[in-house]
């Protein structure tokens, strides 16, 4: 009898998982391409223009100036949009890797023209814990951010228990992208770097 | 291969690489830059303790060491193993077959440190249907309360585990429990901020089996004795398939916002083995929880668990060993006096307890240019309070057989509490120095639970590191 109790437990949950389908898109997980991705994050712009940017090491050390500390994104190359509404420049895109406690984590940060964050996105996670990190109930804390903020676990992002370090990737990243926007935002420093050999793909 | 290439191959598989991050849609990366590949990493822990009780000595000890393995071997698919070396420095076997004159010698040792265990505490293949749903196939951690799913030794400020989990226990096996078994995994969102998390599995799970336990003895003026002793307890199910897949546990949790979780979760499954007659139901029911507010963590867990029908176990348990003890008694036997024994351990009719942690992670700035911060990016110091309680009503004290009756059976209700007040240092999230100060009180019963001492009371200094990587 209880055998089949058992059996019976086992059957409702196939059934659950053979109507997937119509659940996934109450699951609200996440997971972008990187097309997907800009507009995830700015639905309403009109166009988006891309730059791959190296991060070299002369960038790297501008970066960890400004943010007086290390830069520890995975990337070398960061995909940068500059985005645009009817004619003017609302806001950034960057996709980066942070690595959370041994593979990367893959987002996407939206920050608005007066650098502060619009919003952030998972586009891959694949970490065995810590998964919480890619839910918007986490993500929506970053919006609103600027670089004067902490953005740190314990201070003003809430932790999670047993994602300690993932939560602090992203953290980390979040700040990193808005370093990033202020200097290539503004254009002159980031002038003087092309010139000085820095380089910058246009599409 | 030779153990250089050997060591050089699986730090290339552990390390990820920016290149394969980046994928080309080639064998083993997705074209959207994922890796498939491994991760190893792992946890362990040590301690210092020095106590009140006679029974612990002022002692170093060494908690254990985890190697994790995670492998992504496809979209939606994922390996995970977790091997423990728990008290462990060595163990050595040695076999010897020789032939004398007189006959054929086989000749077998097994040397080893006190404790040293060897264990898989996770190995299990995982398919995500949906992102809401995976099916979890392998050897697996009963999700019943909170503790011995997250077990991890550098996810906590105390270093020593709650006695509901370990010391006890009151989960049907100390943590971590792992069972053989298949199940559904998964979980969804909630309104704007909550969150619905499940699972639930099949299981051998857990039976009454025997560990042989030999002593040798010198008695002089007497004669030497040897005695072998099956000490029948509740263990872990089989990883063979001889004992039946007949148990499930579940857990459902709730999260009505970050940093806060609600969980109720149990397991039920038959104990007792083949070899008796009787067919009796274990059952285990837990409660647990998460509540932050602002940096104040409070975390704890309540767990009850019921053998069911202990007194027909016992009496058809008298029926098939007929006795529980027999030895040599003519004194004009050889030099050795032989003896066979037979008990049966951490067995109770109930058992419920309790564990409570309230914890405020703060950073004084001012330890910035010290040691304790400089070049830490958010170093923390952790002030910790442990509150527990343990009971078992009904426990199984002693067990006397003749011809096959069960002619004595004593019990006793045992209860304790302990409290403990600590601080913890974390330099970095993933490693945790641990000082904290206990006290174990007896409140009923013959000794305390995880001490085998018969001190009303105990103190205890524990400073312990705990780290993951």
């Amino acid at each position: 009898m209880r055998r089949h109790h058992q059996l019976g437990l086992l059957t409702a949950f196939a059934l659950l998982a053979a109507s997937g389908s119509g659940w996934a898109g109450l699951a609200g997980e996440i997971y972008l391409t990187s097309e997907e991705a800009p507009r995830h994050v700015f639905p309403d712009a009109d166009s988006l223009s891309l730059e791959e940017v190296v991060l070299t090491p002369r960038r790297r050390e501008r970066l960890a100036d400004r943010l007086g500390g290390e830069v520890t994104l995975w990337n070398e190359v960061v995909p940068f949009y500059r985005v645009w509404k009817g004619g003017v420049l609302i806001g950034y895109a960057m996709i980066l890797e942070e690595i959370g406690k041994t593979r990367p984590i893959t987002f996407i940060v939206g920050i608005t023209s007066d650098l502060k964050v619009r919003e952030v996105a998972v586009m891959a996670y694949q970490e065995p814990r810590g998964g919480e990190v890619r839910m918007r109930r986490f993500l929506r804390q970053y919006e609103g951010k600027a670089l004067q903020d902490p953005i740190r676990p314990f201070k003003d992002i809430v932790n999670i228990t047993g994602a300690t370090l993932s939560v602090r990737a992203v953290s980390r990243g979040v700040r990193e992208a808005l370093a990033l926007a202020e200097l290539l935002g503004s254009g002159e420093a980031e002038r003087s770097m092309e010139e000085a050999g820095d380089s910058v793909h246009r599409r | 291969m030779s153990r250089l290439g050997l060591i050089a191959c699986a730090l290339s598989l552990a390390i990820p690489s920016s290149t394969a991050a980046q994928g080309d849609g080639s064998d083993g990366q997705r074209e959207d830059g994922d890796i498939f590949g491994v991760s190893v990493s792992g946890y362990g822990s040590f301690r210092f303790e020095a106590s009140s009780s006679d029974a612990r000595p002022a002692s170093f000890t060494f908690r254990r060491f985890i190697l994790n393995t995670d492998a992504s071997v496809g979209d939606r698919i994922r390996i995970y193993s977790e091997i423990e070396f728990e008290r462990f420095s060595e163990i050595e076997v040695e076999r010897k077959a020789e032939a004398d004159a007189g006959g054929l010698t086989f000749e077998q040792g097994v040397e080893g440190t006190n404790e040293s265990e060897l264990a898989v505490e996770q190995i299990w293949a995982q398919y995500d249907f949906a992102p809401f749903l995976g099916l979890r196939f392998g050897a697996v951690l009963p999700p019943v309360g909170r503790f011995n799913l997250r077990h991890d030794d550098d996810l906590w400020d105390v270093p020593r585990r709650p006695l509901v989990d370990r010391g006890g226990p009151v989960i049907p096996i100390k943590a971590a429990w792992t069972e053989m078994g298949a199940g559904l995994i998964g979980s969804v969102p909630i309104g704007a901020g909550g969150r619905l998390e499940y699972e639930g599995y099949v299981l051998n799970g857990v039976t009454l089996d025997f560990a042989l336990e030999e002593k040798i003895q010198t008695r002089e003026p007497k004669r030497d004795k040897l005695e072998v002793e099956a000490e029948i307890q509740p263990t872990q199910g089989a990883f063979d398939g001889s004992n039946t897949a007949d148990a499930v546990t579940w857990r459902l949790a709730y999260s009505p916002a970050l940093g806060s979780e609600l969980a109720f979760s149990g397991y039920a499954g038959e104990y007792t083995p083949d070899f008796l007659a009787a067919d009796e139901t274990l059952i285990s029911v837990a409660g647990d929880g998460l509540l932050s507010l602002g940096a104040f963590q409070a975390e704890g867990e309540f767990v009850y668990t019921k053998f069911n029908g202990l007194s027909e176990v016992l009496s058809d348990f008298a029926r098939v060993v007929g006795k529980t003890e027999s030895k040599t008694t003519s004194a004009e036997a050889a030099r050795l006096e032989t003896e066979i024994e037979f008990d049966l351990k951490n067995l109770a009719r109930e058992r419920w307890g309790f564990w409570v942690d309230l914890k405020l992670p703060f950073w004084p700035t001012v330890l910035n240019r010290t040691f304790l911060g400089k070049s830490f990016e958010s170093p923390r110091l952790i002030p910790i309070v442990r509150l527990e309680r343990i009971r078992w009503n009904g426990a199984l004290t002693g067990l006397e057989v003749e011809g096959g009756m069960l002619t004595e059976r004593e019990t006793e209700a045992r209860e304790q509490d302990r409290v403990t007040v600590g601080l913890t240092y974390r330099p970095v999230p993933s490693v945790a120095v641990q000082f904290a100060y206990e006290h174990n009180e007896r409140r009923k019963g013959a000794i305390l639970f995880d001490a085998a001492t018969t001190d009303k009371s105990t103190d205890g200094f524990l400073f312990g590191m705990a780290f993951g990587f």
